[in-house]
């Protein structure tokens, strides 16, 4: 098959996106056309090259033109897994949208981004070197922006303003990250990066760059500290953009992750570490903040999230456990593969929820779906693979990371290192796993045991609640998902061996017997965990007693975890005030009055200081920022003032002195002033005001006079040239 | 026939009054008849160069008045031969409405043929006989408006002038005394390079240096030039931008090449207290231009400025040096003359105050246009004339090294920019902010006879802009002492 | 042949202007007035098209004194400069065709316009430092009246301004030459520049001061910290295709005399680790990081497009200062995008400002979804400044970023290998900061009361002359974004004989 195929798999999807949008103003069903077709395709070839690649045949293409740097593609075995994976997503939220967009507005805005965006993931997927990764990396964040900005309601355009800033944040630190990595290692292809960083002398140098590109990839995966865009974002998106949203994109950083973690840090114990540490924390924030929502996609958000911090305590035991990592390498792969599945269907379902009642509060859609069956039954897989209830897919990948961590502790033990912090790790991740539970039986009691309070019979009169389009998107979802969950070894983990190579990690010796006792305990034990803390938590903190008798869901969500609001806000703010002082300090200074600036302002100054030193610390700063500025900034217009001012300003027209000439009047006002002073302090029995300044007048006339008679006499002029011989004779004398 | 050259016009000028024209025409046509008959004589006697010396009458068998014609000598007679006939021109048109303009006439064809005087003196003896001629000479036109500030601007310039000469006649003395004759020798009197007491001879030359300095209108001895521009434009035209400044200049390229040796001088107190002057004024000049509101104060504060700049070239003591100060020399004359002359005719209109200019180009097209073309040359935008002379001045300066050549060409550049601005920007103000009324087009365009002059003038400064081959190699040729 | 097309180009579009502006019957009359204009760039443009083609040739004009000629010569720098310009002079003129007829006097301003351009190419033709600084002159000189077209008080008050920044940079550069023509073994630019180090006849520490402050002089042009007060003030005043030009073209007459003069006539080995590289470093980056903090702050579009200039011309700068080649392959390419870009997105709110008045960014709500194909354009053009992969910003800010990262690596003073390089990549960032939210309130945002929504009702897509040159410009920024390989090559070759 011609490799020139590989680089039509991004270009297309990105060209329908124009007919898309064209077509979409004349009919919106013909362009929904366009875009399941171009997903149909997209899923049929990937499917294909993920079957060449499962024996080995993999296909590479250099172009090196574009784009100055060149692009480079390959689909080998973990690629083309998710290519396939991601189409097949997009095909089936191509599918739900008509439905769910029915009376929803702007399609060809959509449509053409939604396009636009399976392209560039499906380029990041195809990508072999960390440029050509970027280059569609920057695109996609851009083109995902009008999802979270689809319904334009000052939520919305909150969300996504924060998801943009992130974007770019996140896009220009990978930037930097890229451009020290390039001369270190020399080349960025990530065949020939692991053999570059394995000779690079010494590894400490790859620690910056590396960091740089994990915040990078770990923003857009919705890693611990970059991790606030993401509980917003979702909920405002249409749900089959935010079921893209957290189930591919947030791939797409993982794997960025994974080529960093895999390919420049391989089996480095200290990054192991840090990504353990990072994914404990993302993990556990997750489901607390999922446990305490009342908001139904909210929760699915922050679920994704914490299953995040699943994928990355996985890599990081990889990274941990070295040479002997299988299990870890095998389980991020399928926890990776089942986390996207689940989120496509737990969203859709979330998204029929949405198109019966449009709303997504857990007191408006109690009971929705006490008489559907059908929905029934796809949340219900969704919520118990998710949760990890053997005989369904979340178990498999759950149970071989749980494997992994136990392993890394018998082996610390058998090395005599004591484990304590691994096994502290390992008790989180069944807690969590618990709290996973915990949630997923609150949304699933809510939707489909609890009575709503109000609505509850025109409810369960809306039977013909989905189009057959949207139900078989639903059930197929469910099904592909059942499927994986049933028999395991036959269907998880041959794809699981077709990815690992490129993760640098071999199969396992002995396959993992999944029903085992131990991993059937472990499993039971976080299961218990789980019930336990819904009966308490949810049923006795979060369901209230209201005035009117009925159960309210009450939102316990606490505002100062809100790591957006408390932290980053203000600190944009703080950096942005500073900058801008440092701004007007080189650019503005025109203005600059020396009386109203020395005098008037810093007495003002006082006044702010004495009433209030906390807030002083902000606007002070900005306000001596300003005042500053005002003296520095704008150099040459200051100095052409200033000249201007002083040494070129036009002579002033002498105004008129009442009596004898400026510098007389001048003394005699001085003298005035002394003598007012000089009698205030001794009391003097009568105040005699005598007037220097006419008294100085008066003797200037005098001298004036007198000089003038001596000038016009002719002795004058003769009295200066003996003058002049004087002194020439004295001169010549003198030598 | 340099006698006749020197004498003619001041014989003419001194029978004046005797004549009693009635009407100006027949005045006019006499004074004309006068001033061209003696560029006719000088003319060709100028561009072919004589090597005659004539000598008037001997004061004492050692000392005699006498007339020579060396290269620098012909480039100032030149100068002053082809203007002055424009400028005579312009003066008849613009003094129509004055009175005795007898006494006015008289004195001023009286000062063409000093000034051709000082051009052609071959010693010092004669370059200081007419100088002082040349003070009493232009007092009268200095004070010729008669109201109370152009009296009182005479009087200073009378003052300064007198104190100057003084000055002057004490450097004459040294001169005489250590170097037996004055007569001028390219590169020095031969006697004073014998290497006496060179000490003397440096005092000596700092004192003639302040002598000549003040019609130089060097920083401290200048405040003179200012005030005089209340005198009427033809006067401050010719005199203050051509014959009297540019003697003053004169004498003292006269005094440092000619008398004191430069290989006397170079490297001493002697050439670093002037040039250091020199450099201050040029910068001095310029802030004080920029300062002025009144057009013509502010050309007068240019041209002190200006000045210098041909000083610090002759200062420099190399051939290169007096070349650019040379080159200087002519371009600034022309293009000073142009500029004080549009000044004229918008004082005839009655526009005398920089911020009265606005808007002035539909009302006299021809004059705004040369002002403009004028305040371009003279700020040096490179085909036109100033850039020649500023160029070869900051050659040499650089060719120099040394601390104050260096500033030297600092000062050069601060001026240019300052002329822009004090120049420039008037002239792109008259172009385009909506002046204090609306004018009609043509509405206050005076006659032929003043525009003539500006447009002769500005045509021979475009020429010399674009083939300065001609003029530069003559120089090249003066200031390497060629005869 | 070639010696007497570069006269020609010089001669051409001043000839045209000057008919322009006194034959009344072209002058007068709009129609023929912008066929005769069109006309006449259409032929400059072949006529640079066929300088590029021709070999390098040098043609003396006239002499101002005997070593002081006044020379064209067609050299690789020269003819990259040239064709960018008359490809950014045309687009601004057929754009200006529709947008002038609701200005007063057009005569005055297309025959400036076409004055200014020609002198422009004679600029980037010159041979010698004297032909530069008197086209350099020149060009502030003609280009004044694009400034001052619409004679309010406050346009007047900015050309002026404008004039001063300008004379007194160009005499600053006047004094670099005084020492450098004297100072030089050629008074020709030379490959790598050409002066005698042995015999200089003034102290290195004296030319060294002198370069810095020739430097800066030309650099006020390209509006560089100390000398860029008049660009904020002078661009917003202008109205818009003028102000595309100025901001676009003649920040690039900056740009070129900086070059000349660092690498055709110094060379870069006097220059390489002193106290002056380090000085004008420093200039630069704080120009990048001040104008793109104070086009955050600033609300009126046109202005916010100034500062934006300044930085980003800036950005230039820094990459030329850097002394490396690839450093200077990145600036030239920037000099390209640049004047693509900004002349896009002056024309942008030239469209805007014709179809509705509007000048302040919190104005344009909603104005999206009725000029979609203008704004569509903008946010294309602003993702390419930003630096986005496609677009062709990534390229020049990858490789000046990454010639900041080699060429500083050895310099004396460490503090700047990561400083330089950091503060371009946040430069990048407040890029977005200041052009996305003009194309998220255009798309994305209601307008607040009703008076802006009804006028928002009749707003439609400017007249087919507008957007034409806007999506010509936009093509070319990406189409030169993906596929720029020839142009690298061009830019490396002549990179490698520099450094």
């Amino acid at each position: 098959m011609p490799t020139i195929l590989l680089i039509f798999l991004p270009l297309v999807p990105m060209m329908a996106s124009v007919p898309g949008y064209l077509l979409a103003k004349k009919s919106k069903s013909a362009a929904y056309a366009v875009l399941i077709s171009i997903c149909l395709a997209a899923t049929l070839l990937s499917g294909f090259l993920f079957l060449r690649a499962l024996n080995y045949r993999f296909l590479t293409q250099e172009s090196p033109g574009i784009c100055a740097l060149g692009l480079s593609l390959r689909a080998d075995g973990f690629r083309s897994l998710y290519l396939f994976v991601a189409s097949f997503m997009w095909l089936m939220t191509s599918l739900f949208t008509p439905e769910y967009l029915a009376h929803g507005h702007r399609h060809g805005r959509y449509i053409f981004f939604t396009l636009f965006t399976f392209g560039a993931t499906l380029g990041v997927f195809l990508s072999d070197d960390l440029i050509t990764a970027f280059v569609f990396f920057e695109i996609m964040s851009f083109t995902s922006y009008p999802w979270v900005a689809h319904e334009e309601n000052p939520a919305a355009m909150r969300a996504a303003a924060t998801y943009l800033a992130i974007a770019i944040l996140g896009g220009m630190a990978m930037l930097m990250g890229l451009m020290m990595l390039r001369p270190m290692l020399g080349t960025l292809s990530f065949e020939r990066l692991l053999s570059a960083a394995q000779e690079m002398p010494d590894k400490g140098q790859l620690y910056v760059p590396s960091l740089l590109i994990l915040a990078g990839f770990g923003a857009k995966a919705g890693m611990f500290p970059l991790h606030v865009w993401l509980p917003k974002a979702h909920p405002v998106a249409p749900a089959p953009a935010s079921a893209l949203l957290s189930g591919i994109l947030t791939k797409v950083g993982v794997f960025g992750i994974l080529v960093i973690s895999c390919r420049v840090l391989l089996h480095d114990a200290a990054w192991g570490n840090l990504l353990l540490i990072l994914g404990l924390i993302t993990m556990f924030a997750g489901a607390f903040l999922a446990l305490l929502s009342v908001d139904l996609k909210r929760t699915l958000a922050c679920s994704s999230m914490s299953q995040i911090g699943f994928i990355l305590v996985g890599i990081g035991m990889q990274g941990l456990l070295g040479e002997h990592n299988a299990l870890a390498a095998q389980g991020t792969i399928l926890h990776m593969l089942n986390h996207s599945l689940i989120k496509l269907t737990l969203f859709m379902a979330a998204g029929a929820v949405y198109i019966g009642v449009h709303k997504l509060d857990l007191n408006e859609i109690r009971g929705y779906g006490r008489k559907k069956p059908f929905l029934h039954l796809c949340f219900l897989i969704g919520a118990a693979s998710i949760s990890g209830i053997p005989l369904f897919s979340g178990y498999v990948s759950k149970t071989l990371l749980h494997e992994s961590i136990v392993e890394y502790v018998v082996h610390l033990q058998h090395l005599g290192e004591n484990a304590f912090w691994y096994q502290t790790a390992e008790w989180v991740f069944v807690i969590t796993g618990g709290m996973t539970f915990a949630y997923m039986l609150k949304l699933y009691f809510a939707l489909f045991w609890e009575k709503n309070n109000r609505r509850q019979t025109d409810m369960d009169s809306l039977c013909r609640y989905l189009k057959p389009l949207s139900r078989f998107a639903l059930g197929g979802a469910a099904l592909v998902l059942f499927i994986l969950g049933i028999r395991p070894q036959l269907s998880m983990t041959p794809l699981a061996n077709a990815a690992l190579p490129f993760m640098n990690a071999h199969a396992p010796e002995h396959a993992v017997d999944y029903f085992s006792a131990v991993n059937l305990l472990g499993t039971g034990k976080s299961l218990l965990i789980g019930l336990l803390l819904y009966l308490t938590l949810v049923r006795l903190w979060l369901v209230q007693k209201q005035a009117d008798g009925k159960s309210h869901y009450v939102d316990r969500k606490p505002i100062w975890l809100d790591l957006e609001d408390s932290v980053y806000r203000p600190l944009l703010h703080l950096v942005v005030a500073i900058g801008g002082a440092f701004a007007t300090l080189c650019h503005r200074l025109p203005e600059f009055d020396p009386l109203r600036h020395m005098v008037v302002i810093p007495a003002k100054g006082v006044a702010v200081l004495l009433n209030g030193l906390p807030d002083l610390l902000f606007f002070g700063m900005r306000y001596l920022g300003k005042l500053f500025a005002r003296v520095f900034s704008g150099l040459l217009d200051c100095i052409a003032a200033l000249m201007g001012r002083t040494v070129f300003a036009p002579p002033k027209p002498q105004q008129p002195v009442p009596i004898g000439n400026r510098f007389t009047y001048t003394l005699g006002r001085i003298f005035n002033f002394l003598a007012g002073i000089f009698k205030r302090m001794r009391r003097h029995s009568q105040p005699v005001v005598r007037k220097y300044t006419y008294l100085f007048a008066a003797l200037w006339e005098e001298i004036k006079t007198n000089f003038n008679k001596v000038s016009q006499s002719l002795s004058f002029s003769l009295m200066l040239f003996s003058i002049g011989l004087l002194i020439t004779l004295v001169y010549l004398m003198a030598r | 026939m340099l006698i006749f050259a020197v004498l003619f016009p001041m014989a003419a000028g001194a029978l004046f009054p005797l004549f009693r024209f009635k009407e100006d025409k027949s005045r006019g046509l006499y004074v004309m008849a006068v001033v061209l008959i003696t560029s006719a004589v000088a003319l060709p006697q100028i561009i072919l160069g004589t090597a005659a010396r004539e000598i008037l009458f001997q004061i004492t068998e050692t000392l005699p008045i006498a007339f020579r014609l060396d290269g620098v000598g012909r480039i100032f007679a030149g100068i002053v031969a082809v203007l002055w006939p424009l400028s005579s021109l312009y003066a008849l048109e613009y003094m129509q409405h004055e009175k005795n303009l007898d006494a006015f006439f008289s004195f001023y064809t009286i000062c063409f043929g000093v000034t051709l005087g000082i051009a052609c003196a071959s010693n010092l003896m004669t370059l200081y006989l007419f100088y002082e001629l040349m003070t009493l000479i232009t007092l009268p036109l200095v004070m010729h408006g008669g109201s109370q500030r152009s009296v009182r601007a005479g009087l200073k310039y009378l003052y300064y002038s007198i104190g100057g000469a003084a000055l002057a006649f004490i450097g004459l003395v040294y001169v005489i005394y250590y170097g037996g004759t004055t007569e001028f020798a390219y590169g020095g009197v031969s006697v004073f390079t014998a290497g006496q007491t060179e000490h003397n001879m440096r005092i000596g030359y700092l004192i003639c240096f302040f002598g000549f300095g003040v019609k130089a209108a060097v920083f401290p001895l200048h405040d003179w030039l200012p005030d005089a521009s209340v005198a009427p434009t033809p006067v401050t035209a010719l005199l203050h931008a051509v014959a009297v400044v540019k003697s003053g200049v004169f004498a003292i390229i006269r005094i440092t090449w000619f008398t004191f040796a430069p290989a006397l001088l170079a490297g001493t107190f002697a050439q670093y207290i002037p040039l250091a002057l020199c450099v201050f004024t040029i910068v001095y000049g310029c802030t004080m231009a920029l300062k002025e509101q009144n057009l013509k104060r502010r050309l007068a504060y240019s041209t002190v400025s200006n000045l210098s700049y041909i000083l610090f070239g002759a200062l420099l003591m190399t051939s290169q040096g007096l070349r650019g100060g040379l080159m200087h020399m002519v371009y600034h004359a022309v293009m000073k003359i142009t500029l004080f002359l549009c000044a004229g005719v918008y004082l005839q209109k009655g526009v005398e105050y920089v911020q009265d200019m606005r808007g002035l180009h539909r009302a006299m097209p021809v004059a705004t246009a040369v002002f403009a073309l004028g305040s371009l040359a003279m700020t040096g935008i490179p085909p036109l004339l100033g850039f020649g002379s500023k160029w070869a001045l900051a050659e040499a300066a650089v060719f120099e090294g040394g601390l104050l050549p260096v500033a030297g060409i600092v000062a050069l550049v601060i001026s240019a920019t300052l002329t822009a601005f004090y120049l420039i920007i008037p002239s792109v103000s008259t172009y385009v902010s909506r002046g204090v009324k609306a004018y009609a087009p043509g509405e206050l365009s005076s006659g032929w006879k003043a525009l003539s002059p500006l447009l002769i003038i500005s045509l021979v400064m475009m020429f010399f802009s674009f083939w300065p081959m001609l003029l530069t190699d003559f120089i090249t040729y003066a200031a390497a002492g060629g005869l | 042949m070639n010696g007497f097309l570069m006269v020609v180009a010089l001669v051409l579009p001043v000839l045209a202007g000057l008919m322009v502006g006194f034959v009344p019957q072209i002058g007068l009359h709009r129609k023929t007035r912008s066929i005769f204009v069109g006309a006449a760039l259409a032929l400059q443009c072949l006529i640079v098209v066929l300088i590029a083609l021709g070999g390098e040739k040098t043609v003396v004009i006239l002499h101002l004194s005997e070593n002081l000629p006044i020379a064209l010569r067609s050299d690789t720098l020269g003819v990259i400069f040239s064709l960018i310009m008359t490809a950014m002079w045309t687009a601004s003129a057929f754009f200006a065709f529709s947008y002038m007829t609701h200005e007063k006097n057009e005569k005055t301003y297309y025959a400036f316009f076409m004055m200014t351009l020609g002198v422009l190419m004679a600029l980037c033709f010159a041979a010698t430092l004297v032909t530069m600084y008197l086209f350099f002159e020149a060009v502030t000189l003609l280009s004044l009246e694009l400034v001052l077209h619409e004679r309010t008080k406050e346009s007047i008050a900015a050309s002026i301004k404008y004039l001063i920044y300008s004379v007194a940079g160009a005499t600053m550069g006047l004094l670099g030459i005084f020492f450098l023509v004297p100072n030089t073994t050629s008074s020709y630019f030379v490959l790598g520049g050409s002066l005698n180090v042995e015999a200089l006849t003034v102290a290195p520490s004296a030319l060294l001061g002198v370069l810095f402050l020739t430097i800066v002089g030309f650099s006020t042009k390209a509006g560089m910290f100390p000398m860029h007060g008049w660009l904020p003030t002078a661009h917003p005043v202008a109205p818009s295709p003028a102000s595309a030009v100025l901001s676009g073209v003649i920040t690039k007459a900056g740009v070129i005399c900086v070059i000349r003069v660092i690498y055709y006539s110094v060379g870069v080995e006097f220059l390489r680790g002193t106290w002056v590289q380090m000085a004008l470093l420093t200039l630069a980056t704080v120009t990048v990081f001040m104008g793109s903090m104070m086009a955050l702050n600033e609300s009126l579009l046109k202005k916010r497009l100034a500062f934006s200039s300044v930085s980003q011309v800036s950005y230039i700068l820094c990459g030329l200062f850097l002394f490396d080649r690839t450093a200077l392959t990145g600036a030239l390419l920037h000099v390209i995008f640049h004047a693509l870009i900004k002349d896009g997105l002056f024309l942008f709110a030239g469209a805007v400002i014709f179809k509705t008045g509007y000048t302040y960014v919190d104005q344009l709500k909603g104005l999206g979804r009725k000029m979609p194909v203008v704004f569509l354009c903008f946010t294309i053009l602003s993702l390419g400044l930003i630096g986005i992969p496609p677009t062709g910003g990534f390229i020049s800010k990858w490789y000046i970023a990454e010639g900041a990262i080699a060429g500083l690596s050895h310099f004396p003073v460490p503090v700047f290998t990561w400083l330089v390089p950091a503060i371009l990549l946040i430069s990048a960032l407040l890029t977005a900061g200041y052009l996305l939210p003009v194309s998220i309130t255009g798309f994305f945002s209601q307008p607040d009361e009703e008076a802006s929504q009804a006028k928002l009702n009749e707003v439609c897509e400017p007249c087919r002359l507008m957007t034409v040159p806007l999506i010509i410009l936009t093509l070319a920024v990406v189409f030169l974004g993906v596929f720029p390989n020839l142009m690298i090559d061009i830019f490396d070759s002549l990179a490698a004989l520099l450094v």
